[in-house]
């Protein structure tokens, strides 16, 4: 049996710049930084992050109640973003086959603010009777990709990730092989993430968030930066519209690219430390899936989430693989770490700088970091025309993961 | 509203009053009436005062249909009492959840495992049964 090939046909985001691929642009052409110091976490205790990308929610009250009711933040994000990228791929649902169309959407975990919602409410007088219905969906692992489906009336496979900050590129890798086998004709894939003081505190903990910066917040994160100090949480939804290359090119639709490879691998080694051998390994199997060499590689959208040892790690991996040859940038200092919609946000927005030939560079890379030397940092707008991009996207749990996609 | 229960020999007799004045006859105690009348003494008799309030109809029917706008984006012309609530309002089972948990909030209640819930169909149905349960659960709380 002959594998298909799959092209993404359309792209759809919600970011802290905003709800569309436009304003995410927008915010990234002028190179502003939507992380804010967040007013009020100063009173969890212990907590030392105290700055985040958070998206101003906007339009919710189009989605219908009863579709709503069991949306937390970051489903209400990921239909959203769905929405734009159906629309963007010029996909009317009702003329589909829908048995033959799913979503495969991940998460770091359940809606987090719901599911602290649903503890404030219950542990005071350990009563359950306060908690309505649809809670329990806003906080089920599946709520993203589970509300997506029944927001569109989607019948085919439906199915999430959650890896951490590599969910969304798990995801866009799975829907990759089904498509690829011929399971499915389109899959919107992709990740979302909703913001919340414990989910920065799941980090801050363990001493990985950036502190340094509460009094001056468009300052962080800072990604191969020497004064780096950590990362900071963002918030949102990246969707892409994944479609089998044939039915594509017969309804005559816009390509923005073929995904020509994806692996994934795991460290075994530490469950929350990063690990350049796993990496390499990762990034070459996806290469070797493809079919390209490192040279054919035009442009690397790095994970980079300005943690001291992660930055380095990843950095190291580039430079093994492509010396300083390849174009390098991350888009964290932009929107800070979307975690586990990161792969799918920063992929649009990549994809986007393939159409326009310009590569946007890394927001608050100032002075490279020594130990993250030896790469082709991006350090301003760089025209480009970009075939052949490699999008990276590292978890806690040891896991990588490596996408490559090739214009056509 | 007052809500006064006067328990003797294992009746229990229930008075709705608006003010104490109204618990008077013939400027005594309604009980000690009743006493003289009956020849009972005084010691066994038992009142129970409590300032629950009673609710009268359309205080029930505002709240409950603040409920269904609240909760449920109903427009509140379309709240009137023969609507069907899951024909014409459109609630599913989801939504009954939903309307239980926030009306045992909004009027105190607890209402969860009432049978009677299931028979409820219409806007006047639902009215009906909070009135009485509203109205009676007042009673038991005292």
């Amino acid at each position: 049996m002959s594998l298909k090939r799959v092209v993404i046909t359309g792209i759809g985001v919600v970011s802290p710049f905003g709800n569309g691929v436009p304003a995410l642009m927008k915010g990234i052409e002028e190179g502003r930084s939507a992380v804010q110091f967040m007013e009020g976490w100063d009173q969890y205790n212990g907590l030392q992050s105290l700055v985040a990308a958070p998206v101003e929610m906007q339009g919710e009250m189009r989605i219908p109640r009863q579709k709503r009711r069991s949306m937390g933040r970051m489903s209400i994000f990921a239909a959203q973003a769905a929405d734009e990228a159906l629309s963007d791929a010029g996909i009317t649902l009702a003329d589909e086959d829908l048995w033959r169309v799913g979503c495969v959407i991940g998460s770091t975990m359940g809606s987090a603010k719901s599911i602290n919602d649903v503890f404030e409410t219950m542990l005071p007088d350990r009563d359950l009777s306060k908690l309505n219905s649809t809670m329990f969906f806003q906080c089920m692992s599946h709520t993203a990709t589970v509300n997506v489906a029944q927001y569109l009336g989607l019948t085919g496979t439906v199915m999430a990730a959650s890896a951490a900050c590599a969910s969304a590129l798990h995801a866009i890798g799975a829907g990759y092989d089904m498509i690829r086998l011929g399971r499915q004709d389109i899959l919107l894939c992709g990740g979302a993430e909703e913001l919340h003081p414990t989910v920065t505190g799941s980090f801050d903990i363990l001493f990985a968030t950036s502190t340094k910066y509460n009094d001056n917040p468009q300052k962080t994160p800072r990604p191969f930066d020497r004064d780096r100090d950590g990362l900071v949480c963002g918030e949102g939804s990246g969707i892409l519209v994944l479609e089998e290359y044939e039915r594509a090119v017969k309804r005559n639709a816009t390509i923005y690219a073929e995904i020509t490879g994806f692996s994934t691998t795991a460290s075994g080694v530490h469950v929350s430390q990063s690990n350049k051998e796993s990496m390499i390994t990762c990034i070459q199997q996806a290469l070797g899936d493809s079919g390209v060499t490192a040279s054919d590689v035009d442009y690397i959208n790095a994970h980079a989430t300005a943690t001291i040892q992660g930055d380095q790690e990843e950095a190291e991996a580039i430079r093994e693989i492509f010396g300083a040859d390849v174009p390098v940038s991350c888009l964290k200092g932009y929107i800070g770490h979307t975690l586990g919609a990161a792969g799918s946000i920063e992929l649009a927005a990549t994809l986007k700088m393939m159409e326009t030939g310009i590569i946007y560079p890394t927001l608050n890379l100032e002075n490279v970091s020594e130990d993250c030397e030896g790469i082709q940092h991006v350090m301003h707008p760089l025209k480009k025309q970009i075939k052949t991009i490699l999008k990276n996207g590292f978890a806690f749990g040891g896991i990588n993961a490596a996408l490559v996609c090739r214009k056509i | 509203m007052l809500v006064l229960t006067v328990v003797y020999a294992g009746t229990s007799l229930l008075f709705r009053v608006s003010s104490v004045e109204q618990y008077l006859c013939q400027g005594k105690p309604i009980h000690k009436a009743f006493r003289a009348s009956e020849g009972v003494k005084a010691s066994r008799i038992q009142v129970i005062i409590t300032t629950e309030e009673y609710m009268t109809e359309q205080e029930v029917i505002d709240k409950t249909n603040k409920v269904f706008e609240e909760s449920f984006e109903i427009e509140k012309e379309r709240l009137v009492p023969e609507a069907n609530i899951f024909v014409d309002l459109g609630l599913d089972s989801l939504d009954i959840v939903d309307l239980i948990v926030a009306l045992q909030s909004s009027f105190g209640v607890k209402i969860r495992n009432e049978e009677k819930v299931r028979d409820i169909r219409t806007l006047q149905d639902l009215y009906q049964f909070i009135s009485s349960i509203k109205n009676d659960d007042s009673v038991k709380n005292s």
